[in-house]
């Protein structure tokens, strides 16, 4: 479990980081958030692929799709985010950078999903049943986030709003739904770290 | 879901008499995940009706023949 929030933790701190001006990355900073997708992917599945040849613990299908789609999804609302904490409201048409880092990190994620995704792409019953609860997880915080931003938009004074352009409030309630996202794929692996956690006494 | 179950199997001596037939087999057979064959002969995993069917019929046998209380209910009360 510490595994999953560890690499939560860090897809979340990369991606955020790559918003900062103060770090020269070597790269434009959406293709070093896309190179570092990719490697990460082809690191799990080579991971994935020598647990199975030895102990055969590697994950199926549908949770190795739950691991890329919390490192993708980490990376997206991370960068999202930071970008949207300076005010800068990623407009793609507005000539931002930042905007187009964030789709370059999701081309990223695409690459890395066609990388570590399971040939069986079978899904049974116990599979659903986990990803109902993320589904729960998910849709809660959705409307718990949502709400909140309600109220901060309805009741916060002027000064608050500085910079809320309608660009910059669409691609925070993006955020915010990447955000739930997060949180279902983190209550999807709970759920599988759970059961193996039980298996193993 | 998780915990152990109050349904175990005989899941893995099934296999055995069954040409040592894998795990991988017996999921592939079933449609389900290696996984949840493992979940299941853990004893931490009780399936739906229809999968406790499908994985009868793969060793041709009846749903009590694969699968037992290990911890029964107490029979319903008399009115």
């Amino acid at each position: 479990m510490i595994r999953i929030l560890l690499v939560l933790a860090i897809s979340f701190a990369a991606a955020w980081a790559l918003t900062l001006d103060s770090i020269d990355w070597p790269l434009r900073p959406g293709l070093m958030g896309a190179v570092l997708l990719v490697a990460a992917a082809l690191g799990a599945r080579a991971w994935w692929e020598r647990r199975r040849a030895t102990v055969g613990d590697e994950p199926g299908g549908p949770e190795r799709d739950a691991w890329h789609a919390l490192v993708g999804y980490a990376a997206i609302s991370g960068h999202m985010l930071g970008a949207l904490s300076k005010r800068v409201d990623l407009h793609l048409g507005a000539g931002n950078s930042l905007a187009t880092d964030t789709w370059t990190i999701i081309a990223g994620s695409i690459v890395a999903y066609l990388i570590v995704r399971s040939t069986d792409r079978t899904r049974d019953e116990r599979d659903k049943a986990f990803h109902a609860r993320g589904d729960i997880a998910g849709y809660t915080t959705l409307g718990v986030l949502i709400f909140a931003f309600a109220l901060y938009l309805a009741f916060v004074p002027p000064p608050g709003l500085d910079g809320f352009t309608h660009f910059y409030i669409a691609n925070f309630l993006i955020a915010l739904i990447v955000l739930s996202e997060v949180i279902k794929q983190l209550a999807r692996l709970l759920a599988y770290a759970r059961d193996r956690k039980e298996a193993a006494g | 879901m998780s915990g152990p179950s109050p349904i175990g199997n005989h899941l893995r001596r099934l296999r055995f008499d069954h040409g040592e037939m894998t795990q991988e087999q017996l999921a592939r057979a079933c449609g389900i995940t290696r996984q949840t064959i493992v979940a299941l002969e853990g004893g931490r995993y009780a399936p739906s009706l229809e999968l406790a069917m499908r994985l009868a019929h793969v060793f041709g046998r009846g749903v009590d023949d694969v699968f037992f209380w290990t911890d029964p209910p107490a029979p319903p009360a008399k009115s």
